[in-house]
């Protein structure tokens, strides 16, 4: 694959959660609580996104394709368009601008402290995902890229603490993310090598 | 007036889609226009005294009287009421459950009353149907944070106790829900203790307001709101009004309902609905009612305090959430 088809591919996948989800209205019409429907679907897609953009590192090494590495930043500039709208859908559509009532919800709820630091975590990210910026802030950009792992940690966290009852699908997710993490700091390609020899 | 043949009839769900997908586009171009969001009617809370009420007949609903509850405030519309339910004994995508649950069969029903009562009964549906059938516009608040204005038709709780004659000791009553996994799939999920149970305090039960639900919008009750029978406890949180219930009993110990043996610190007996105890992980301060854009404060039992505020005196609603 060249870097043009790894590009695409890139926003192809970024794109699923939209296409799923208009195939989603497709088939089961407009949601009956359209706001809860925004707001679940938007998250979950920011997740996922964060899920896919831990993942490249890992494939990398895996596959042995460092091209894979061009992925990285579209599939982490979906994830913060995905939080941006789930961060939208809330303050614009659920809460309707009240500040009054998001005031008095916002700092007192520990999933939406979580869910609001993880927001505020991509942010500097996106900012410097520029290459211009990558090449401003040099070996600092890589270290500043990490507080990834902070904000998918909280992002998960933010779910856990939200569903009423069952944690399934969200521990779900914090296992995924657990394993990409351990995976890159475990010398996996030398244990491959080994093991191929 | 002839009878209109039914191809000719949009269907209900079409029709509010669409109305539905107007409104959706309106609140989207709020999005590129947030300093107009003051003035856009689709981010108002609350709908100006003279709002038009949702329809009172829409197609499929049967003949409804009143357009609001006592409050002023609108009915939820047929579609929601009706396609919009929790009902984890068919699915818990609530979007699903009406037609997950579309070939449930709720006859014949019948429904035990024992327990510490004088004359225990085997009630046949056709029985409790006769104990009557008024209009009762409640409020519905989830525990999840919305809510829906409901036309019930049904009677008091206490009509049906009253036949059975609970005894002294009878302090509390308990609510059972069919547990037949062969015709409610969503109980073949482990994760929870079926059969679905609840409870009431004896008085909570005799309160005027308890309501036996066997009809909503003018129709009997469909399977997705409970068929054939189900409570409705307006002040209390939605999952307190169980459904499709198979067996009352009254007794002397305090009932542990599903959702309390589920997460025993975030939902207790009493789960009246308060403003002020929030659920341990999200504020019970407003609600989303359905259908609007913005949120509505949350009413100390959900306007139904004058009533029912009464049955808690000297109790310690934190406590006793």
């Amino acid at each position: 694959m060249n870097r043009l088809s790894i590009r695409i591919s890139a926003h192809l996948i970024g794109l699923i959660p939209l296409l799923w989800y208009a195939s989603t209205l497709w088939r089961h019409g407009w949601p009956l609580d359209p706001v809860a429907s925004y707001t679940a679907a938007s998250g979950t897609a920011a997740l996922q996104l964060i899920v896919a953009s831990l993942a490249v590192t890992p494939l990398q090494r895996l596959s042995g394709r460092s091209s894979l590495g061009v992925m990285r930043r579209p599939l982490g500039l979906y994830a913060f368009a995905y939080t941006m709208a789930h961060l939208l859908v809330y303050v614009m559509l659920d809460y309707a601008w009240n500040w009054h009532q998001i005031s008095q919800n916002i700092f007192d709820k520990r999933h939406l402290i979580a869910g609001l630091i993880a927001t505020a975590l991509l942010i500097p990210l996106a900012l410097t995902s520029t290459s211009g910026w990558q090449k401003y802030l040099g070996r600092w950009w890589k270290r500043l890229h990490r507080i990834v792992y902070g904000a998918a940690g909280l992002a998960v966290l933010h779910y856990v603490w939200l569903v009423k009852s069952d944690t399934r699908i969200p521990y779900l997710y914090a296992t995924i993310i657990a394993i990409l993490l351990l995976m890159r700091l475990l010398p996996l390609r030398k244990v491959l090598h080994a093991q191929s020899r | 007036m002839p009878p209109i043949p039914s191809s000719e009839i949009t269907p209900e769900a079409l029709f509010w889609n669409r109305r539905r997908f107007i409104q959706t586009a309106l609140a989207g171009a709020a999005l590129t226009l947030p300093g107009c969001a003051a003035t856009s009617p689709v981010t108002t809370a609350t709908p100006a005294p003279d709002a038009p009420a949702a329809p009172t007949a829409p197609a499929g609903a049967g003949k409804v009287t009143g357009t609001s509850d006592e409050l002023g405030q609108p009915l939820t519309e047929f579609a929601a009421v009706t396609g919009y339910n929790n009902y984890y004994e068919f699915t818990t995508d609530k979007q699903a459950v009406a037609a997950t649950a579309a070939n449930f069969v709720a006859s014949p029903w019948s429904v035990q009353v024992d327990g510490l009562v004088a004359k225990p009964r085997q009630f046949a549906l056709e029985d409790i149907l006769k104990l009557g059938n008024e209009e009762r516009i409640y409020r519905l608040r989830c525990v999840e944070g919305w809510s829906m204005v409901i036309p019930w038709s049904g009677f008091s709780l206490n009509k049906l106790l009253a036949l059975v004659e609970p005894t002294s000791a009878a302090k509390y009553v308990r609510f059972e829900t069919l547990n037949d996994s062969s015709r409610m799939p969503g109980q073949k999920e482990p994760w929870y203790t079926w059969p679905y149970a609840e409870g009431l305090r004896l008085d909570e039960a005799m309160h005027d307001l308890t309501l036996i639900a066997t009809g909503v919008y003018g129709n009997p009750l469909p399977a997705q709101n409970g068929a054939p029978l189900r409570l409705a406890v307006p002040w209390k949180y939605g999952f307190k009004s169980i459904k499709a219930i198979v067996r009352i009993t009254l007794t002397d110990t305090q009932p542990t309902s599903l959702w309390m043996a589920a997460a025993p610190d975030e939902y207790g007996f009493y789960a009246n609905v308060n403003p002020r105890v929030d659920h341990p992980r999200w504020s019970q301060a407003d609600e989303r009612r359905i259908g609007e854009s913005g949120r509505r404060e949350t009413l100390m039992f959900n306007g139904y305090d004058k009533q029912v505020a009464s049955l808690y005196t000297g109790m310690d609603l934190r406590k006793f959430y």
